[in-house]
């Protein structure tokens, strides 16, 4: 018996080892949703993730959801280090968009009773390792924007001034006002209620989405106009019908736009000047591409997985066309902690990348990208 | 002081692991036969015989959750701090996962999750009767994940449990036949979940923070309670490891499991959050700038005797020898100590007669027969494995009872 232990013992069958089903390059970290050592974080079950929006001050500003809507200010540069919890909006179990705006902070946010625009001032803090004083200033309501029959399932920013977006389940698109809160509701992408929960300006401030079987359409706000175009994003063959665009990324500079769908979780890449739709694959096995954003070398990150996946990150370089599975978000940096879903994602002034938890107990997740040696 | 004597599962294939042990309601002394680390390994539930002072097979785990050995699939491996007792003489057991399929050299659930040939497919949910000896039936427990922990609500009739890799915390109602989870607690892992007097179910994070459910208001809630650390540590990993209930009901003792655990013990109707105590190490002193191989720095198998007094097995090494330890290579020594719960004056009790040659330190879980003789189930993967009974020389009958309700 012993010699069988033995030779079990050295063919690696209780070797524990990583087998490298982790993050394979760069480095994440989980930011817990507090001050380290001096507050805690919001309840569990209230910080689910659900949207994120930089300012150039560096800081980053997350919505969540749950029993209750926090919106949460992150700062991790010079001696700052903080999550802020700025506070739940009142009655709102969601933040659904948040919009950084000259000096204040839009928040678009639904409850039991239906969806309001919100306003606080912007946050920004250092000398945050010898003391410090931190205000957590009022969450003004701006406007009634939806009643509780219609909620807002996506939405971008334009120009700081107005929030594009549109609603579910009605598939309508709305415009709204960030200073008045006058929302207007402009026109339906899908009669049949069939659209993706995810849009992007491009660089020209055009608004666009996928509608139908997977068909892109593309909102004008200049000229007011809705245009359903022919082109269909990449899903499996059959598939389309069942398919919509999930996660959109903009390259800055480029003109280009990112996609990724759902439920297959295929990549694409999207020429809107050209109309050219160029399918990049598959690049993990889970299933949705649930969030994207283009990093400041153009490299596009993003996390794929649903709520029955253990999500993994991928990357496409342009520059070689390559598309990797780079593994499960994990982190051993202050917080140890594996991260298993994520719902959105952004660009950090120095091209880190944040993704935002989107569980029942929640941190801030920033990544490090891997830089390739030159020579 | 006494000896524990030691007696090895026989399985095939060979065991290397028992980490389930536990009376039930008939007063007999019910353990899992585990194959954690062995691909196509599987698990059988063992009971001890007084008559013929050796184990019986009672359940061979793979015929009774249909999956077999050889299917290529992780497999049935273990039962993991998953029994719960219930009064009415059913034993449940809940499945765990770890082992590689057949022909499989390494099982890793993240990297394998959904691949159907290959995944754990679900923990599986087994109820047997021990008055009858039989498995009455199984179901579907936790998809694509393993139970880790398990604790039976007898009078609600719900199974509560943390799963694994996810660590999510797990309802199963036993009359509808149904589950639901409740969401995520953390990275680690809880290895015990209890319940109080009133039902409410008691698990724990990562930073080793008591995590509350309460079936009146269906809330899971992490309380500002936290379980004491070493000097100097922070509470990361100071997850449940093991908790037993006092005999009347009023508090529980534990171990959690990080480094240099500290035993604690629990009010929960103690105040709106319950307090807790540190009782202090459970361990010697060691090099503190050196992270102890988990199997070295370990307690576990807390059981309270017929005489009241609290009991846990823990290691013992020679002074300085902890960074030398890799699984083997030093001498070990696994004691059981006594502690008084009055006093929390300790004693060493008995010596864990371990296999020659091999440590037979690690304990996982402890139980009492009715006859109030103590047994402790061993973990041991690179040699024999089984477990230990201490005889007490106890006089009285149905001193099992109360039968812990939790694995």
């Amino acid at each position: 018996m012993s010699e069988r232990r033995s030779r079990r013992a050295h063919d690696g069958v209780l070797d524990w080892r990583n087998i490298g089903e982790f993050i394979r390059e760069g480095v994440m970290v989980a930011v817990p949703l507090c001050f380290p050592g001096q507050t805690v974080p919001p309840p569990a079950g209230e910080t689910a993730i659900t949207t994120l929006a930089v300012d150039p001050l560096r800081t980053v500003y997350c919505g969540t959801a749950g029993n209750a809507a926090h919106v949460l200010a992150a700062m991790i540069h010079q001696d700052s280090g903080i999550v802020h919890d700025l506070g739940t909006v009142p009655g709102a179990t969601s933040v659904d968009a948040l919009a950084v705006t000259g000096d204040g902070l839009a928040i678009l946010a639904t409850g039991s009773a239906g969806t309001s625009l919100w306003r606080t001032e912007r946050f920004s803090k250092s000398f945050l390792i010898q003391e410090w004083t931190i205000r957590r200033p009022p969450i003004e309501k701006v406007a009634d924007v939806l009643g509780p029959d219609v909620t807002p399932a996506a939405a971008a920013c334009l120009d700081g001034r107005v929030l594009l977006g549109l609603t579910a389940p009605t598939g309508e698109l709305f415009r709204l006002d960030l200073a008045t809160g006058e929302c207007t509701t402009l026109a339906a992408v899908d009669e049949r209620g069939h659209f993706g929960r995810a849009v992007v300006l491009d660089s020209s401030g055009r608004l666009w989405g996928s509608a139908g079987n997977a068909r892109l359409w593309v909102y004008d706000p200049e000229a007011d106009r809705l245009e359903k175009t022919g082109i269909e994003a990449v899903a499996a063959a059959g598939r389309s019908q069942h398919s919509q665009v999930s996660a959109w990324a903009p390259a800055p500079g480029t003109g280009l736009l990112y996609g990724g769908t759902e439920p297959d979780g295929f990549v694409f890449r999207f020429d809107p000047a050209r109309r050219e739709m160029t399918p990049l694959g598959k690049p993990t096995r889970c299933e949705p591409v649930t969030c994207m954003t283009a990093g400041n070398d153009g490299r596009v990150f993003g996390m794929t997985g649903g709520d029955d996946d253990l999500a993994h990150m991928f990357v496409h370089d342009p520059a070689s066309g390559a598309l990797c599975d780079l593994g499960m978000p994990v982190a051993v940096l202050g917080e140890r902690q594996y991260g298993y879903h994520f719902r959105c994602a952004a660009t950090g002034r120095d091209g880190e990348i944040y993704f935002g938890q989107h569980e029942r107990v929640n941190h801030l997740w920033v990544y490090f990208p891997a830089i390739r040696r030159a020579v | 002081m006494k000896t524990a004597k030691f007696y090895e599962f026989q399985s095939d294939p060979s065991p290397d692991s028992c980490w389930s042990l536990s009376a039930a309601a008939d007063g007999r002394i019910y353990a899992a036969s585990c194959c954690e680390g062995i691909p196509g390994g599987g698990a059988t539930i063992v009971r001890y015989n007084r008559e013929t002072d050796a184990l019986d097979a009672m359940v061979d785990v793979a015929e009774a959750t249909g999956h077999p050995l050889d299917s290529g699939q992780a497999t049935q491996c273990k039962i993991h701090y998953s029994f719960a007792a219930a009064p009415d003489g059913v034993l449940y057991a809940a499945t765990h996962l770890s082992a590689p399929g057949k022909g499989r050299r390494r099982y890793s659930p993240w990297a394998d999750w959904k691949d159907e040939p290959r995944a754990f497919p679900h923990s599986v949910l087994l109820a047997f009767d021990t008055a009858r000896d039989k498995v009455l039936w199984s179901d579907v427990f936790i998809p694509r994940e393993g139970c880790r922990c398990l604790a039976l609500d007898p009078d609600r009739g719900k199974l509560y449990a943390i799963s694994y890799p996810r660590d999510h915390f797990w309802i199963y109602d036993l009359k509808t036949k149904t589950r639901r989870s409740l969401g995520r607690l953390g990275s680690v892992n809880s290895q015990a979940i209890f319940t109080d007097r009133r039902g409410r179910v008691f698990t724990s994070n990562d930073k080793g923070q008591f995590v509350r459910y309460d079936p009146e208001t269906d809330r899971l809630e992490e309380l500002p309670v936290f379980v004491p650390a070493a000097t100097g540590m922070s509470g990361w990993h100071c997850v449940f490891y093991d908790v037993v209930g006092s005999p009347d009901g009023e508090c529980v003792y534990g171990v959690p499991w990080n480094a240099d655990p500290h035993l604690f013990r629990y009010w929960p109707e103690d105040g709106p959050v319950g307090r807790v105590e540190d009782l202090g190490p459970v361990h010697q002193e060691r090099d503190r700038t050196m992270p102890i191989h988990f199997f070295l720095d370990h307690c576990g198998g807390l059981v309270f005797g017929a005489d009241g007094m609290l009991y846990f097995a823990t290691a013992r090494w020679p002074e300085g020898t902890e960074r030398d330890f890799s699984g083997r290579g030093i001498t070990t020594e696994g004691v059981v100590v006594q502690m008084d719960p009055a006093t929390l004056e300790r004693r060493d009790y008995a010596l864990l007669d371990a296999p020659p040659g091999y440590p037979g330190h690690y304990v996982s879980r402890g139980g009492r027969d009715r006859h109030g003789d103590l047994y402790f189930g061993m973990v041991n993967h690179r040699g024999p494995v089984g477990m230990y009974r201490l005889l007490m020389d106890a006089d009285g009958d149905d001193l099992h009872q109360p039968v812990r309700t939790w694995g």
